[in-house]
């Protein structure tokens, strides 16, 4: 490389802030000084071993032109905050998600599909979110513990790191420089920047900050897993030096032997649960009957009650039907599904429940166990249907979402894309990439025909990708499923 | 450098660039999140000041200028002045930032600046003079559609709280961008002529 040449970056961004953000962090460890071209392009000169650099903040995806494809390509399971990108080698130096809402519940899900896809990529990736948030009523909520033990399987699974930071403090709730995050984040960048540019003396340290925040990130799981996940699998190693040893030589694709897959395999029934109120959802009501003989768990603390009101459930069922109509009209079809305002229970508070399951996550110890479920609520025909497509020498998870939308999130938005991506590699595959049971998705409140568009093919968009990549099987509504690998009726 | 569509976005980004050179603070801007979401006035906790409801309204710029007259600006963006006066649009779009989200955003913004600790800012809140404005592209024929956009605003906003408002213009020439502001009222006062001469110096 010709050390006079300017050496041009680029920062592609959500927004210009958001490119900012990463310009102010790269000033913080390289100095220099931003400054704006055209009228409104921030840029920083820096230098690095007498290799001058400038960065261009491209704010905005859609804004520009000619967008590189890898850019793009990275987009399409969402818009991540930022990434720092080498126009001339076509290639993603880093990539990162922020938020300043603490996600918390089943939102704490949302936008990890891009965490995953990075990983996917090769990509090493920071989400950078805040360990408490505030809240609107005054009170503080804590951050869930999702984000980061997904991060250490994806670190794990796919060899590269994926990482969260965690800033700010049960008082400084929103302050970025409350805690190691900042620093951390910025002695990453430096250090993805310098390896770019082969200067790098500085290896092992990388190693040993690596090693601190998957510390940091377990230390955090093991504090906080009681509230959200009892029997978290691994939960027993966290606070072991070998466990975070492992996790950086598998980020830095160190070779080695395959450790821990047993330690972080999810735990089969261990003790039966009385399921006070059983579901409307026949076919629930027959898995809630496992829970209740040990055969099946609940993996995640609390739950929720959803009711809709008479009016939205009125209004969805019917456009969801008018579209199956339609669509069965078009290609002469048939199927045997209904969904009408009245089969929904009314809740006490007058609405309607739309709720199927106290939870939306099941770990079925069987999966013949799980079948004989189909079988019984939607006949040996469906059963045998869907025999095929899962392997019955391992577990199962059945994760549902009861959303009623028409062309809803369901499929294509937060936090349903999100959730969907991250339990299925939470805990349908182990730490080291291994697949441990099939992963099923249940909508139970959603017909077959809003999976597919009016020529029966399939729908193109994030959600649906997702559901490709990371489903073993889709049950729609009255039991009719589909094949995620082929997007096929079964 | 790479081209680029003249979005409302760069539009607003040129603003906020120019603006800051020009001693304005940026007080909220609408990006899809961060912690730059929330309306952040000198003094008011952020709690208080905490950004909008998924479906409310909101302007896409507040800007405040510390002067003598101090002055906030509560801008509506388009990337394209026909999406403000076209015919299907106007009444939805101007009806909507005329009599909601400019007078409601004047009213908040009043009782957020009561509730700060810069005692300076709370002692100034009754000289503060709250302007709205349109920040647009720059097209064809925009003079013609400029006029159009004032007959529809003046149509629809209450000219004892607002009696003229601000335009500016994003031009693009190349990959450069540069700014043309105008002030528009229905009559033109001492209090518009000396805002013309504020404005001249540049935003």
């Amino acid at each position: 490389m010709n050390e006079n040449q300017v050496k041009e970056l680029e920062i592609w961004a959500d927004s210009f802030k958001e490119g900012e953000f990463i310009l102010d962090r790269i000033k913080n460890k390289f100095l220099g000084t931003i400054s704006y071209e055209h009228g409104f392009v921030p840029t920083l000169t820096i230098t690095i071993n007498s290799q001058t650099i400038k960065f261009f903040v491209y704010g905005y995806y859609d804004a520009w032109n000619d967008r590189p494809k890898k850019i793009s390509n990275l987009l399409v399971y969402g818009k991540c905050d930022g990434m720092i990108y080498d126009p001339i080698l076509d290639k993603i130096i880093f990539a990162y998600e922020e938020t300043s809402a603490v996600p918390t519940g089943n939102q704490s899900l949302q936008r990890l599909e891009r965490t995953w896809y990075a990983a996917v990529q090769k990509i090493p990736f920071v989400y950078l979110l805040g360990k408490f948030g505030l809240h609107k009523d005054g009170g503080t909520r804590k951050v869930s513990i999702w984000p980061s033990y997904l991060a250490l399987k994806l670190s794990s699974q796919y060899k590269i790191p994926s990482l969260t930071l965690l800033y700010g403090s049960e008082t400084k709730q929103e302050d970025y420089e409350e805690g190691n995050a900042m620093e951390q984040l910025q002695s990453l960048i430096a250090w993805y920047l310098n390896d770019h540019f082969d200067q790098n003396s500085g290896l092992l340290d990388y190693q040993n900050l690596l090693k601190i925040i998957y510390k940091d990130m377990c230390m955090f799981i093991k504090n906080h897993y009681q509230q959200i996940s009892k029997n978290l699998a691994g939960a027993n190693q966290l606070s072991d030096d070998k466990l975070y040893e492992y996790l950086k030589n598998r980020a830095i694709s160190k070779s080695g032997d395959i450790k821990f897959t047993s330690d972080f395999t999810w735990e089969l029934s261990t003790k039966a649960e009385k399921i006070e109120k059983k579901s409307f959802n026949n076919f629930i009501y027959h898995i809630e009957k496992l829970i209740e003989q040990q055969k099946a768990w609940h993996p995640t603390e609390g739950s929720t009650v959803r009711t809709e009101k008479i009016e939205y459930v009125k209004s969805h069922t019917e456009l969801q039907t008018k579209r199956k109509n339609k669509l069965e009209k078009k290609h002469k079809l048939k199927k045997q599904t209904t969904l009408d305002v009245d089969e929904f229970p009314t809740h006490k508070n007058g609405e309607k429940s739309i709720q199927t399951g106290k939870k939306i996550l099941v770990m079925i110890d069987s999966t013949n166990d799980f079948l004989n479920c189909i079988e019984q609520a939607f006949g040996v025909k469906t059963r045998q249907s869907i025999e095929p497509v899962l392997n019955k020498d391992i577990p199962s998870v059945l994760y549902m979402t009861n959303s009623l939308q028409q062309n809803g999130r369901a499929f294509k938005g937060d936090p349903y894309t999100g959730q969907i991506t991250a339990y299925s590699r939470i805990f349908s595959i182990g730490i080291n990439g291994e697949k441990q049971r099939n992963m099923i998705a249940y909508y139970p409140n959603q017909m077959y025909s809003q999976f597919f568009d009016i020529n029966l093919k399939k729908l193109k968009n994030k959600g649906v990708m997702t559901l490709v990549e990371n489903t073993d099987l889709i049950i729609t509504r009255n039991g009719i499923s589909i094949d995620p690998k082929t997007w096929s009726l079964l | 450098m790479r081209d680029y569509n003249l979005t409302e976005s760069i539009c607003d980004q040129v603003v906020v660039v120019s603006t800051k050179l020009n001693g304005w603070i940026e007080w909220f801007s609408n990006p899809t999140a961060g912690p730059w979401k929330r309306i952040g006035i000198p003094g008011v906790s952020s709690l208080a000041g905490t950004g909008f409801e998924k479906e409310e309204t909101r302007p896409d710029l507040i800007l405040y200028h510390k002067s003598v007259k101090p002055k906030v600006l509560i801008i509506e963006s388009k990337d394209k002045i026909d999406k403000l006066i076209d015919s299907a649009n106007q009444n939805n779009q101007i009806k909507k930032t005329c009599q909601g989200v400019l007078p409601n955003m004047r009213t908040r913004l009043y009782e957020l600046i009561k509730t700060s600790t810069d005692k300076e800012l709370v002692q100034s809140l009754n000289s503060i003079n709250f302007i709205p404005g349109y920040v647009i592209g720059d097209s064809k024929d925009i003079q013609a559609k400029i006029s159009e956009l004032k007959k529809l605003h003046f149509k629809f906003i209450d000219k004892s709280v607002f009696p003229y408002f601000i335009i500016i213009i994003v031009k693009k020439s190349g990959l450069d961008l540069t700014l043309e502001t105008q002030i528009v009222s229905e009559t033109q006062t001492d209090e518009t002529k000396e805002l013309e001469e504020f404005f001249q110096t540049g935003i």
